[in-house]
């Protein structure tokens, strides 16, 4: 080989290693960003998943603490609760046995009044003075039964009109029919109604007035009769009661507003304050139907 | 021989017309008791053929209780007298009654008074 071709070939060579290293460089230049890379998403991944944990630390130790104290709080209440209701138990018991007590008091007093009428009775002679003290005894029964409804009623401040008027006319009947030889038959028709105490006393007491009435003057020399008394809710708003019998009749100079029995006096003394309305229709037998507002 | 009547009642006017009741049903009037000790104490004393007793007593015990303390020393009927209108109310509590017992509910009429009175000594003399 000649000396230039020998040159040429060391050109060639030369020039070759040039693009060889200048390849290699390449390849490591590219070997490192490759690895830059990989590190700093390493590092950022790894960051990232720190803060993340931190996040989702921070929010779960605030949850379960949060949690703990909702506990604390339900616990807390709960005790309270438990202690207000005991105190309510003990506060309804102490009242119960209060209620009981001036129940027992109240009948107890209804008892010494009777029975003042009763020694009173037994000094008079005079039979008319006897059948007026017999009769406020048997007055102050009623005031009796309608206590002992009420007390032994659901919520104390309401009574059940049906067993209520049952137990008042067995009362009137049993204090006034003395003798079993007097055929008088009662037919009691009563609706599903509930007195307030007021109504209560107020539809007893005329009750009571106008059953005693129809026994003790309805049917003289002891004939035989009947008594009906109904009590029905009418016009929507309105109790009804009538109370009739098929006796002698009242007769037609009868003047119910000019009265002066006591019981007549007393039906309207009652009747009034409620808005109520007596009528009485006395042409065949009696009849006496009294209208009242179911509520106040 | 007249039966004999304690009536234990601690309200005077009450009593008063219990005691003329039993006078003018024709028994004798064993005493007139107006607390739990008295009504104990009389009972063991005059040995009554009935007992006319009031359930609500001044002192310690209640009617109930001071016929429980009778009961152990003599088998003799008793008439409850109460103002609780619940017969299993006014006797509840642990008491052996004896046959012959009788109830009456305060404000009581003279008739049923006498004739609770009169239903205990009949059940004393089928004895």
């Amino acid at each position: 080989m000649t000396d230039r071709g020998k040159r040429v070939m060391d050109d060639i060579r030369a020039e070759e290693h040039q693009l060889l290293a200048a390849r290699q460089g390449e390849s490591d230049s590219a070997t490192r960003s490759a690895s830059l890379v990989i590190a700093l998403g390493s590092a950022a991944a790894l960051a990232l998943m720190t803060l993340i944990s931190i996040f989702v630390g921070r929010d779960t130790n605030r949850y379960v603490k949060q949690v703990r104290e909702g506990g604390e709080r339900l616990v807390r209440s709960n005790q309270e609760l438990t202690e207000a209701v005991k105190a309510l138990d003990s506060s309804n018991r102490e009242k119960e046995v209060l209620l009981q007590e001036v129940h027992h008091r109240v009948k107890n007093k209804l008892q010494v009044i009777t029975s003042m009428f009763s020694l009173q009775t037994r000094l008079e002679t005079d039979s008319h003075t006897v059948d007026v003290l017999n009769e406020g005894q048997r007055r102050v029964r009623v005031m009796a039964r309608l206590h002992e409804a009420l007390y032994q009623s659901d919520d104390l401040s309401s009574i059940e009109a049906s067993p209520y008027l049952e137990g008042l006319l067995a009362d009137t009947e049993a204090s006034i029919m003395v003798s079993p030889s007097e055929r008088i038959t009662f037919d009691l028709d009563v609706d599903d109604i509930t007195f307030d105490a007021r109504r209560a006393t107020t539809i007893g007491q005329i009750f009571r007035e106008l059953v005693s009435n129809c026994l003790k003057h309805a049917f003289p020399d002891r004939q035989p009769g009947k008594i009906e008394i109904t009590l029905h809710r009418v016009n929507g708003d309105e109790i009804e009661l009538v109370v009739s019998d098929d006796g002698r009749g009242l007769g037609e100079d009868f003047d119910f507003q000019n009265t002066g029995t006591l019981g007549m006096r007393m039906i309207n003394a009652l009747v009034a304050p409620l808005g109520g309305v007596v009528n009485i229709d006395g042409s065949d037998g009696t009849a006496v139907q009294v209208t009242l507002p179911e509520n106040s | 021989m007249k039966k004999r009547i304690l009536v234990v009642e601690d309200e005077p006017i009450t009593a008063m017309e219990a005691e003329l009741i039993v006078c003018d049903l024709g028994y004798e009037l064993a005493g007139v008791a107006a607390s739990d000790e008295d009504a104990v104490r009389q009972a063991r004393d005059e040995r009554p053929d009935v007992i006319l007793m009031d359930i609500s007593l001044n002192g310690k015990m209640d009617g109930r209780e001071a016929t429980a303390e009778i009961l152990k020393f003599q088998n003799v009927p008793v008439v409850f007298v109460t103002a609780y209108g619940d017969k299993r109310e006014s006797l509840s509590g642990n008491l052996t009654v004896p046959k012959g017992f009788g109830y009456v509910v305060k404000p009581y009429t003279s008739e049923e008074l006498q004739n609770e009175i009169q239903r205990s000594c009949l059940t004393l003399s089928e004895r």
